[in-house]
């Protein structure tokens, strides 16, 4: 059955918001993920789309209960985030924003390498755009970075796949062998997830987006890797360790944060660990696990994003030594808040609680105690940061002098239905097993876990409130594996880019001095090769007026008289000569 | 004892918490039946990790901290 991609209805629609008048363009936003979101509920699991490029089967749409379950959350999230940026008038923005949306959706309907990588390659490009619009030159620094890293990815991405292809006869997007082409591909889909050492992209880029495009940028391009991992590399034993690293590594950068988007940030590495790990276990429930953590993650993070956005709209300030004491006047940010929190630290009865559930316990049915309880450690520090130390420093504490400026309503609008979606997926997580890609049976509120999950939780609030004191946020920044490009960065560019720059500048003066003289030759020849005094004064008069003296025969003719008497002499010679051998 | 309730709240409202919640996991199993590691037998394992999993990693960061933190130009 031929089946339209999911992605172009949103590709398609960026195209079309430029031609549209400016003033319903944040409403014709809107109709494209809607749109989108009907068409996935129409399609169903095996439906293809194929085509043939270069003697390669290509199948550009594959839609089977893995995709469209990434499919689902992207473009609601797509939908919820453009409410949030409906005051947003920056045409560029929305589109790009469009494209990531889209070009996202391509990679998570992508049966073929090919198509994923044509996919991948623009996400990078049109998320990179999100973090420039931001226009400081702290934003245009980092989203260069952020460009570099994922072009850098890109590149291993198509050596993987041309590897691959070569060495299979095959470009579908299958479980993976071990091999150095499956490596290559693992390494760029780990840049995408954001896997230290390979995350400091993240947490440097997604501080300094926009307001409205940070909350997409923290949806789609770590989901769209985990969802590659959790198709091609499902089950791979290493992935198991390296998630749980990822998860505690994540967890300890966030606390001595002061940016409030760059502890969410921080945060994301560690949420994106939890799904890794359930991806290297590779049971049906741990893959489950993973989605739906994937999915949750989607809903909480975006919600915590944007509030933050909301905290940075209102105030124009976002690091906690300069907030303090919003409760006052941002009450409403902050409830909205606290329910993403809630869910974010797997508070029972939201949503955040099914899914680390579902993880924690695929592990423990494998039997690798240790990793249960890093996973646990990992929510202790996800409470203390998210839930406890960043509302109390931005709405309680001592509170700075700050401006509030009111919020448009859309922000509010677009908080609360995704507080709603979390709350409602928390109380009831059959709607959200309904999409998972296996079938599954698990009993989500279990009495005993539910009182392990309450003991943990009071007793790290017990833990906070004894160092309240040690954990007070200061102003600067915190290293991390970006020094080791960033620092030397500076001293090859002196090396390599600046004496590049230098030549290539000399050499582009010379060439336009060169063009410049030869100009004024071609015009005048005579004025300029024999005009003695002008060629010894350079020309200086020429050059203070701006105009090149124009050619005049009558003038500036060579006089004729000597070529006549050497003609004449010549032909009187030659005549003579004639004489002579006569 | 009015003044002193009122003053401490939240460490009331933690400490009965606190004591629910440690009392509970002596008289409902954990572990969910379907697996078995040797925590799933101390009764207040999650409550030891909730608070030293939290003051470990608050200290933790904060060594982290004396050893990484920067002003803000530093990469000016």
């Amino acid at each position: 059955m031929i089946s339209f991609p999911p992605a172009l209805i949103l590709i398609i629609g960026a195209l079309l918001l430029i031609i549209l008048p400016r003033q319903t363009r944040p409403a014709a936003f809107l109709v494209f993920p809607a749109l989108a979101f009907v068409w996935l509920i129409y399609l169903s699991p095996g439906d293809n789309l194929s085509a043939t490029f270069l003697n390669t089967a290509l199948i550009m749409t594959r839609v089977d209960e893995l995709s469209l379950a990434f499919g689902y959350i992207f473009v609601i999230i797509t939908f919820i985030g453009g409410i949030y940026a409906y005051h947003n008038k920056n045409t560029t923005e929305q589109i790009a924003t469009l494209l990531y949306a889209g070009s996202s959706l391509g990679v998570v309907f992508a049966g073929d390498l090919l198509t994923l990588v044509i996919f991948w390659e623009i996400m990078a490009v049109a998320s990179a755009y999100l973090i420039w619009a931001r226009g400081t030159s702290l934003a245009r620094g980092a989203g260069m970075r952020y460009l570099m890293m994922h072009l850098l990815g890109g590149s291993i991405l198509i050596a993987g796949v041309l590897l691959h292809i070569s060495q299979t006869g095959s470009a579908v997007f299958n479980p993976m062998e071990a091999g150095l082409s499956s490596y290559l591909i693992l390494l760029a889909f780990c840049i995408n997830a954001a896997v230290p050492p390979l995350h400091a992209w993240l947490t440097d880029a997604y501080p300094e987006g926009t307001i409205t495009g940070t909350v997409f940028l923290g949806a789609f391009t770590t989901k769209t890797a985990v969802y590659a991992l959790a198709r091609g590399f499902a089950g791979w034993e290493m992935l198991i360790w390296v998630g749980i690293a990822m998860a505690i590594y994540g967890v300890v950068f966030v606390i001595p944060q002061n940016d409030l988007r760059r502890l969410l940030s921080y945060h994301i590495v560690s949420q994106v660990g939890y799904m890794i790990a359930a991806i290297g276990l590779g049971s049906a429930l741990a893959v489950d696990g993973a989605t739906a953590h994937a999915i949750n993650n989607i809903l909480y993070k975006s919600l915590l994003l944007m509030a933050a956005g909301a905290v940075l709209f209102s105030t124009g300030k976002s690091t906690m030594s300069e907030l303090g004491g919003l409760f006052k006047s941002l009450p409403g940010v902050f409830i909205l808040y606290m329910i993403a929190a809630f869910a974010i630290s797997g508070v029972p009865f939201f949503n955040g609680f099914v899914s680390k559930s579902l993880i924690t316990s695929a592990a423990a049915y494998e039997g690798i105690g240790l990793a249960v309880i890093l996973l646990n450690l990992a929510a202790v520090g996800t409470f203390l940061s998210i839930t406890l130390k960043l509302p109390y420093f931005t709405w309680f504490a001592e509170p700075h002098p700050v401006e509030v400026k009111k919020l448009p309503v859309g922000m509010y609008i677009a908080m609360a239905i995704t507080g709603l979606i979390c709350l409602i997926t928390g109380l009831f997580p059959q709607i959200l097993f309904s999409i998972l890609p296996y079938p599954i049976e698990y009993r989500v509120f279990d009495t005993g876990h539910i009182i392990e999950t309450v003991q943990l939780l009071v007793f790290a609030t017990i833990g906070f409130c004894l160092l309240v004191k040690i954990s007070k946020p200061k102003a600067g920044v915190v290293l991390d594996f970006d020094w080791f490009y960033r620092r030397p960065g500076k001293l090859t560019y002196q090396a390599l880019v600046v004496p590049v720059n230098k030549f290539f500048g000399l050499v582009e003066n010379l060439s336009l001095r060169a063009v410049h003289y030869l100009t004024a030759v071609s015009i005048n020849p005579v004025y300029y090769l024999y005009s003695k005094v002008r060629w010894n004064n350079g020309f200086s008069a020429e050059k203070k007026s701006g105009l090149l003296p124009v050619y005049d025969p009558d003038k500036q003719r060579y006089t004729m008289e000597p070529i006549v008497i050497i003609v004449v002499v010549f032909i009187i010679g030659l005549l003579g000569w004639g004489l002579i051998r006569l | 004892m009015k003044s002193i309730l009122q003053k401490n709240k939240i460490w009331v409202i933690l400490f009965l918490a606190a004591i629910a919640a440690t009392v509970a996991g002596f008289f409902i199993p954990t572990g969910k039946g379907k697996y078995d590691f040797w925590w799933t037998y101390i009764p207040v394992f999650y409550a030891l990790l909730g608070i030293f999993g939290c003051i470990v990693m608050i200290y933790a960061a904060k060594g982290l901290k004396h050893w990484l933190h920067r002003k803000d130009d530093y990469y000016d």
